[in-house]
Order: C-alpha cells, then sequence, then structure tokens
C-alpha cells in the first residue's frame, strides 16, 4: 500500500492506482471529461489537474494519470487549481457552446464571462470515441487527424469505413452530443442557471 | 490507361512494403517514399499499405495528416518553400512568401493551375546566417528578398552531393583500429597541400558546390590531382563569409570565394605558394588583410574542441575521423572502463543536455542503466529533431562530423546497457540523413557499430528514423511514438522514458551535441573537460549566431562568456549602424533578452533567471528594426502551426492568445486585453501537458517583462515604433530626395505608385498594400516610412 496525503487526510492507496483513482476512492470530488472508467487515461482535458507538493515545489499534474507515491502531498481545490480549472472550462466553453456538461461545470465553477472569441465547434477533442472504439469495441474506425487547432475527430478521407458496425458508443460517450443545453443558444453565451445552488463540499482544502 | 495507373501503384506500393519491411517503424519512411514518387499520398496507396503492413487505415490517415511533409493532394512539378525560421521572420520573409505567392498567383501551401508550382512554407531549415531562405526543388537560395523572386524563379538548376563509400575489412580488436589510424593518416594527411571547402548550409546557399567543382577541374588541370587532397566539408562556422575555402596545413583562409577564384586559387595558391590578397578577410576593425583563419576576430574568442574538426575532415569518410583520433574514445570507454566508470566521469564533467532543458546526462544515463527491461532490450536515442527556428548547430555536425556524434551514442551505450539505438532526424534535413546513414553504414563495415564492436563482445546497433516535418517530436515522448511509427504525440511521463520509454523499455535520448561532447569527456578525461566553464554550466555550446548581425554564422564558446562579448567581438555587433535591441534565444521556448542584461554569462541557470533559456543555441539578435510586439505573435504563429492539439491549453490557449495579439499589432488592441493575455499566458505555462505547451507563453511573457513600453504603444497610440506592424504605419515619398527614376513604381506590385520620369512620384495610400517593397529599392532614401 501506499500512503499520502489528499487535502490533509493521511489515506492509503494501492500501487498502481492513479491519483483520481485514490480520490474517487475515498470520495473527493475532481471534475473530468476525457478521463472514462474502462478507457485508458488520455490527460488532454487538463480539467482534472490537482496541485502536488514535492519538496518545496508544487506542480500541477494531470490525476487521471498520475500514478500515487508514497508521501505525496496532493490538494485538490486549491486556487491554483480553481483557477486553472475556470479557465480551461472557459477555453472549451469558447469552442462548444451547447454542451450541457460544460454550461454546468460554468455554473458549478463559477465562470460566469466568456472573455475569449467564440465559435461553435461542438467538440473538445476529449478523444473519448476514438478509445470507445477501439479499446472497448475494437472497432479503430474514427482517429484523430490533423493537429494543432485543425484537430478533428475523422473516420478516413471522410468516409464510413467498414470497421464501423455504426453501434453507437462513440455518441453514447460524447460529453457534447448528448441533449443540448436548453439555456443559450448562441456562442459565448452562458447559462449560469445553478449558479447560486447550495453546494457542499465535504473536503474543504487544507493540510 | 487508368487501371494501369493502379496497377501500377499497387506494385509499387506492394514492392516498398516488400523492401523496408512491414514493421511499423518503417511507416514514416514508406510513406515518404510514396510522397515522393506521386508527390502526394494517394487514397488507395495508404489503404494498399495499411492492408500490407496490417496497420488501421484510420491510424495511417491520422499519421498522413499530421505531418506536414505529407500532402493528401497532388504538389506540382517544382515545389518552392519559403523559409519562417526566426532568422528569416526578422529579414522579412514575409515579404518574400507574400511577393512569390503574388508572382505565381497562387496561396501559400497551394498549387499553381498549371501544376508547375507548389508554394510551401517551412519552419526553418537550418540556413539560417544566408536568411530569408527560399528553396526550389532542393536548391537553397541566399540573402533573398522581395524584388529577386522573379529572377529566381525563371531560372534554377539542381544538384544533390553525390556519395563515395569506402569498403573495409572489420576491425576486430584495438590494434587493428590504431593500425587502420595510422595507414588513414598516411593515405589523408600525409602533410601535403590540402584544401577544404565549406559545404555546410549557410555555404552551400551561395554556391559552394560550384567551387568545389571549378577548384577540382582546375587541380586536375594543374596535374595536382594525385597530390593535393581536396575535403568537401561541413560547416566551419563563418556563413557571413561563405562560401569558406581554408588551404591546409597553412590555414589560409579564403572568404567569398566565387568558382571565378578557383584557377588563381591553384596556380598562385597550391602551385607559387603565394596567398590570393583579395580573397583574404579584412578585419573590418583596423583594415588590416587576415591571412591565417584563427586570426579571424570571428574565430579568436571562440573555443572550437566540438566544431573545429569540421574543416579538417570529409564528413563522408570515417578514415579521416580516424584519422584525427576518431574511436579512441570508445576503444579506451570499452577496454579501460566499466560502465559505472564512464557513468562517474560523466558526471565529474558536469555534462548536461544540449538539447534546451540542461538535465545532468549522467542522472538519466544511472536512471535509464538501473531499470530492468522485460527482455534485456534497452534504447538510447538521439534527438536530432532540431525543430528551433533559428538553430542549425545540430545540423552541422551532424552533416560535418557525423562520427563523433556516433561515437559518443556507442560510449553511452555501453554505459547504460543499451543495445539498440536511433537517431531521429528531422525531415528538413535530407543532407544529415544521408550523411548520417553513410557514417552507420561505414561503422558497421568495420566493426565499429553491430554484433562483437571492437571483438569487445559488445553489440549495440542503430538506425536512422526520420521526421515527418513536426516540431513536437523534439519532446521526448512525442519522439517516441514517432520512431514507433504513430501519430508524434506527447504522454504524460509521470513515469519516466528512462523506466518505460520507446516501445515500453528504458530509454535514453540525449541530444546531437550532448552526444557529441561525450568521446572528447572520455578522450581528455573529466578535469579537463570540466575546467572550461561556471560553476554549474561546463564545456562550451555551440551557439547560431543569427539575425541582425554583422558575422552570422555558428560559434562554440565557452560556458561563461558574456553575450555582450558574443554579439559584439565575436558577431561584429549591428550592421547598418542601428541599434541593438534584443537577443532572442531559446527558440520558440526561449524569450527575449534586452540590452540592459547582455553583461550576464552565458550559463543554463542564469539565462532560465532573466526569463529565457539556453535552449538548443539558437540566438537571434534583434535591432531597432524588429517590432517585440510582432516578435511574441512570431513565435504564437508558430506554436499554433506546431501544437499537436491534444490538450486544451495548450490548443486553445495558443489560439486565442493569437488572436489576442493580433488584434494588438492590428491597433484593436486594449488594456484589457492585455491583461487577459498575461492571464491566458499564465494559464497556459501551468496547465499544458508537455514542454511545448507549458513553455509557449515564453516568449509573450518575456517581450511584456522587458518591453512594456512597445504594447503600450500599439495598444494607446496605435503606433509601432519599429515600423513592422503594417495596420499602424504607412509609406510616403519625401519629394527632396525622390529623383524620379521610377524604381520603386515598376516594383511596386500593386501599382500604388504615380509619376513620370524625373518628376517625383506619390504614393496613393489607398491603393498601397505596404509591402515596403518601394522602400527596400530606393536608393537615395526618398520612401519614409512611419
Amino acid at each position: 500500500m501506499v500512503n499520502l496525503i489528499i487535502d490533509g487526510q493521511h489515506v492509503e492507496a494501492e500501487e498502481g492506482w492513479t491519483l483520481l483513482e485514490a480520490a474517487v476512492y475515498y470520495g473527493v470530488d475532481i471534475p473530468t471529461l476525457c478521463y472514462r472508467e474502462g478507457l485508458s487515461p488520455y490527460s488532454a482535458c487538463r480539467l482534472c489537474v490537482v496541485e502536488v507538493k514535492r519538496g518545496a515545489r508544487s506542480r500541477l499534474v494531470a490525476s487521471c494519470s498520475c500514478p500515487v507515491e508514497e508521501g505525496m502531498r496532493v490538494k485538490t481545490k486549491t486556487e491554483r487549481v480553481m483557477k486553472a480549472r475556470k479557465i480551461i472550462i472557459e477555453l472549451m466553453l469558447a469552442t462548444t457552446p451547447n454542451s450541457r456538461t460544460l454550461q454546468c461545470l460554468a455554473s458549478e465553477y463559477g465562470v460566469t464571462k466568456i472573455r475569449f472569441k467564440s465559435e461553435d465547434r461542438n467538440c473538445i477533442l476529449c478523444g473519448l470515441c476514438v478509445r470507445m472504439c477501439d479499446e472497448q469495441m475494437q472497432g479503430g474506425a474514427i482517429s484523430f487527424a490533423h493537429r494543432g487547432i485543425e484537430r478533428e475527430v475523422s473516420m478516413p478521407f471522410h468516409k464510413t469505413p467498414e470497421a464501423c458496425r455504426e453501434c453507437g458508443a462513440c455518441l453514447y460517450v460524447c460529453p457534447v452530443c448528448e441533449l443540448p443545453c436548453m439555456g443559450p443558444m448562441q456562442p459565448g453565451e452562458l447559462c449560469n442557471a445553478c449558479l447560486d445552488a447550495v453546494r457542499l463540499d465535504p473536503f474543504p482544502s487544507g493540510d | 490507361m487508368a487501371d494501369t495507373k493502379t496497377e501500377s501503384m499497387a506494385s509499387f506500393v506492394e514492392n516498398l512494403v516488400k523492401s523496408h519491411g512491414a514493421d511499423r517503424s518503417r511507416l514514416t519512411f514508406i510513406l515518404h517514399e510514396v510522397q515522393n514518387e506521386y508527390s502526394y499520398l494517394p487514397e488507395q496507396a495508404l489503404r494498399d499499405i495499411a492492408a500490407l503492413m496490417d496497420i488501421p487505415v484510420t491510424d495511417i490517415y491520422g499519421i498522413a495528416t499530421f505531418y506536414t511533409s505529407f500532402s493528401m493532394t497532388p504538389k506540382g512539378e517544382h515545389v518552392v518553400t519559403v523559409c519562417m525560421g526566426t532568422a528569416c521572420h526578422v529579414r522579412n520573409s514575409t515579404g518574400l512568401l507574400e511577393e512569390t505567392c503574388r508572382y505565381l498567383d497562387v496561396e501559400p501551401g497551394g498549387t499553381t493551375e498549371d501544376m508547375l508550382f507548389t508554394v510551401e512554407t517551412v519552419n526553418c531549415l537550418g540556413a539560417c546566417a544566408m536568411g530569408p531562405i527560399m528553396v526550389v526543388d532542393g536548391t537553397y537560395y541566399g540573402e533573398m528578398n522581395a524584388a529577386k523572386v522573379p529572377r529566381v524563379l525563371k531560372t534554377y538548376q539542381q544538384g544533390l552531393v553525390e556519395l563515395e563509400e569506402a569498403p573495409v575489412g572489420r576491425l576486430g580488436t584495438i590494434a587493428q583500429l590504431e593500425a587502420f589510424r595510422e595507414a588513414a593518416r598516411k593515405v589523408r594527411y600525409p602533410g601535403s597541400t590540402s584544401i577544404s571547402i565549406c559545404s555546410g548550409p549557410g555555404c552551400l546557399a551561395v554556391g559552394s558546390q560550384e567551387v568545389v567543382g571549378a577548384l577540382e577541374d582546375e587541380i586536375e588541370k594543374a596535374g595536382l590531382d594525385s597530390k593535393v587532397i581536396v575535403r568537401r566539408t561541413g560547416c566551419h562556422g563563418f556563413c557571413e563569409r561563405g562560401p569558406v575555402v581554408v588551404v591546409k596545413p597553412e590555414n589560409i583562409f579564403y572568404q567569398n570565394v566565387s568558382r571565378e577564384d578557383a584557377s588563381e586559387i591553384v596556380s598562385e595558391t597550391l602551385i607559387s605558394g603565394k596567398v590570393v590578397e583579395r580573397l583574404l578577410y579584412e578585419d573590418p576593425g583596423t583594415g588590416n588583410k587576415v591571412v591565417h583563419e584563427d586570426q579571424v576576430p570571428f574565430y579568436a574568442k571562440q573555443v572550437r574542441q566540438i566544431l573545429g574538426h569540421n574543416s579538417e575532415i570529409d564528413p563522408y569518410m570515417i578514415e579521416d575521423y580516424i584519422a584525427r583520433g576518431g574511436y579512441a574514445g570508445l576503444a579506451k570507454a570499452l577496454f579501460a572502463m566499466e560502465p559505472e566508470q564512464i557513468i562517474d566521469e560523466v558526471e565529474k564533467a558536469g555534462l548536461r543536455g544540449r538539447g534546451g532543458g540542461g538535465f545532468p546526462a549522467a542522472d538519466k544515463w544511472k536512471a535509464c542503466r538501473k531499470a530492468r527491461s522485460v527482455d534485456g532490450v534497452k534504447y538510447v536515442l538521439c534527438n536530432a529533431d532540431e525543430g528551433d527556428p533559428g538553430a542549425f548547430m545540430d545540423r552541422c555536425l551532424l552533416e560535418g562530423n557525423p562520427h563523433s556524434v556516433l561515437e559518443g551514442i556507442v560510449i553511452g551505450a555501453y554505459a547504460i546497457g543499451a543495445t539498440n539505438g536511433y537517431i531521429y532526424v528531422r525531415n528538413e534535413y535530407p543532407l544529415a540523413v544521408q550523411s548520417v546513414t553513410n557514417a552507420i553504414k561505414q561503422a558497421e563495415e568495420i566493426g565499429l557499430l553491430g554484433d562483437n564492436i571492437l571483438g569487445s563482445g559488445f553489440n549495440f546497433h542503430v538506425g536512422v528514423s526520420r521526421g515527418g516535418g513536426a516540431f513536437v517530436c523534439g519532446e521526448s515522448t512525442a519522439l517516441m511514438a514517432s520512431i514507433e511509427g504513430r501519430i508524434g504525440e506527447p504522454r504524460e511521463k509521470y513515469i519516466h522514458t528512462a523506466v518505460r520509454g520507446l516501445y515500453l523499455r528504458p530509454t535514453n535520448l540525449n541530444n546531437v551535441e550532448t552526444w557529441a561532447n561525450v568521446p572528447l569527456i572520455i578522450n581528455d578525461g573529466a578535469e579537463k573537460y570540466a575546467s572550461i566553464g561556471t560553476e554549474d554550466s561546463k564545456g562550451t555550446k555551440i551557439f547560431s549566431l543569427v539575425g541582425k548581425i554583422r558575422n552570422t554564422g555558428l560559434v562554440e564558446v565557452p560556458m561563461g562568456i558574456t553575450l555582450r562579448e558574443i554579439i559584439y567581438d565575436i558577431g561584429g555587433g549591428v550592421p547598418k549602424g542601428k541599434a541593438f535591441k534584443a537577443v532572442q534565444t531559446g527558440g520558440p521556448s526561449g524569450g527575449c533578452i534586452p540590452e540592459s542584461l547582455i553583461d550576464i554569462p552565458v550559463d543554463f541557470d542564469r539565462l532560465y533567471e532573466v526569463g529565457s533559456m539556453m535552449g538548443s543555441g539558437g540566438m537571434i539578435v534583434m535591432d531597432e528594426d524588429t517590432c517585440m510586439v510582432d516578435i511574441a505573435r512570431y513565435f504564437l504563429r508558430f506554436l499554433g502551426d506546431e501544437s499537436c492539439g491534444k490538450c486544451t491549453p495548450c490548443r486553445e490557449g495558443i489560439k486565442h492568445m493569437t488572436t489576442i495579439i493580433k488584434d494588438i499589432t492590428e491597433g484593436n488592441g486594449t488594456m484589457e486585453q492585455l491583461a487577459l493575455l498575461e492571464e491566458l499566458a499564465e494559464a497556459v505555462k501551468d496547465t499544458s501537458l508537455c514542454g511545448l505547451g507549458q513553455t509557449a507563453p515564453t516568449p509573450v511573457l518575456s517581450t511584456i517583462r522587458y518591453f512594456a513600453e512597445e504594447y503600450r504603444e500599439h495598444i494607446d497610440e496605435k503606433r509601432c515604433r519599429a515600423g513592422v506592424c503594417r495596420a499602424l504605419i504607412s509609406y510616403s515619398i519625401d519629394a527632396e530626395a525622390c529623383t524620379g527614376c521610377v524604381r520603386c513604381l515598376k516594383q511596386c506590385p500593386s501599382g500604388a505608385i504615380a509619376g513620370d520620369k524625373k518628376e517625383t512620384h506619390t504614393i496613393d495610400g489607398s491603393k498601397c498594400d505596404k509591402c515596403g517593397i518601394c522602400f527596400d529599392v530606393c536608393e537615395f532614401d526618398a520612401v519614409v516610412r512611419k
């Protein structure tokens, strides 16, 4: 067993667990988008970042892929973490305004304004569909193509390959093509309906 | 017709896969060959490759669209490439690209209707000293400008270096190596005259190829071909004065040599033993002619322990390298040292990674040696994906002295206990691929690589892997993915690559220059090596000194030298009487250092403290005509092109930073936006997945830190003091100075200039697209930029 401290609590974790797995086990809430149980961690959305202190230095790590280590001191809700999550949510909403998941996250994290130029691309490139198709359905029908801001999830040559069985697993895991948020329909607008809802934080930050 | 085409393509692809083998690590090579054959990647070819190699077609499609070297649509007969590296950028490659596109009537990346030309951009060709650079079908055109475009595109030539091979038997003992060395010395360095002609990227761009041909002809004509050894060498460093020719053993240094000078060099120097005065370097300080290479001020303050051999050896002859003492370090390591001792020696020498991060090499080696491998396979890799625009030292080492790198790798492999290795070379360096492939072949042939090296029982195999045009592949995990034939996408390194790297085996990765330092440490010992440098940075560092500097070229300096010494004593300062403004180090991950800080010593830690970094060694000098906001915008554009797009902060963050800074350079910025830019930059730095994203905001943050005033001027006063940001400047003609020579009028591509011969010209602001050609061509300083 590995001993570590999460938000001031001394906890034990199994060797080989990720920080996220340990946190979930002890009921500590960490938001995720590109992570899903049963699929390999991808570390791309960066929403699950937490602050890890080693010696005098601390840094942000992606909890979905960072393995637990003996003596680690982890904080999941510091100001630095919250600031990072807020700007990531804001960046994602600037490209995917009608994702219900993202709109709800905006309310939860108090993101009330999108300061970036908005567009509607309807995909956050979390890659859940790609990994679902490949790892769980053994399909390999879709992949990432191009790079940088041109990056997209695509079928080869934009044609449906034989490998696609039209099983719909890709749609099932997509955090964007769920039932859209009924609030704002214009890019750049925020719903914020649940902004003032009372939330209880069972693990307030602190050593 | 179509059927035979499809059939021939099918058999072409089949043969290709057969010759390379179906291993996935050969995929990029195969795709490069298909691209060469058809000028693009036809869909059917990709489907055939997928079937033959048993790789999902989705993966191949992903790879084909990820790397910029591959195209999914056919290209023209001639490919015109304009370099957008930093050194070229500060010398206005943007204007060059615009004019090229206008002349050919095509968009960047597009192909002309007649399928004759495709215009492409590249994020640095490593020929920075001669920038701006344009390449047509592999032929370099240095010091280009918009006005020269039509001339070049009308006439161009072709030609690549033909290789010679040298087959010999295998060396099974140290004694045999020494005997080989002695024999090579007698044949290649008999003490009589030899002549070295630099064929580095800078000299190639100004015609050193022709000089070699002319000299060889003249020497043959004079009947000296059996007496004088002609060496086509790698880069000597002094690119500014290329083509460079050195006559040895006297070390007579001739500069700016052209083919017409060949006969005089042969008749005067080689035959009569006299110096050709007019080809000598003139010291701009004293006005004296300098005869010998080491007296040229450019070389005087350098310590060329790595680069110095470049002018002495023919990189395609292993005999030359061995005759100059090569592979003695390997012999010593294999027979006189234990692996741990080698690592100790490297640790004592204080060798830090030259690729940018400055991580202690010995720590990496130790971790990799200690790591367990399931089947005993461990890898050592050489990172030759020199992507930093403005840096070309790795290119010059691989092209000019590949065996020094190779020797370092084999020593490292022995110390670590590695069995296999790869040298990963970026695709923009075809000559480096050629040179290093040849070097591996030669070393294998004589038993310095492969099984039972020098009879020691140590086996080590090394291959070359070729990139596909992706800067991010310089990042260790992306590089490994690329070698495996996958998309070059980084992954988290919570488990170090020393433990789980290439093919999930323990892997050690070092940069070209780091490897080239290793034989030196083993040969001379750690103590001597560590006598050069500062407390925490030992040895020398090679920089490519480019941009607005008089003596452009490659310089090797001892750690601890000040930036001022490099820029003024070696570099000769800023030309044309302009004022120095900043020096940029560390490539796109580095920052701009202002004049107030140029007395700091060159040292990994000091450069980091002032908000920049050592990086791989690009040093781009900027003068008063360089706009710092534009520089930040330039690097953001570069990083936007090169981001793999995997993680949110890097992909989206760079995009929005670019938008904000673009607004500022176009006069639409606000102070609130500037604050948002800083906030976003900090977030991208803090949350990105890999080093590319984490350092992407550095150019922005460092220019804001030192040049806040320039940002404020762009925002508040809508003014660009350097006259670079087009939306904020205008051109007019000074009636007093204008002679009515019609030169600007003829050259203006938008027809904005009016006036008759010998009459004062005027510029119509509504038509002017501010390309600046008039400003560049006017000989009377009559065009005013405000």
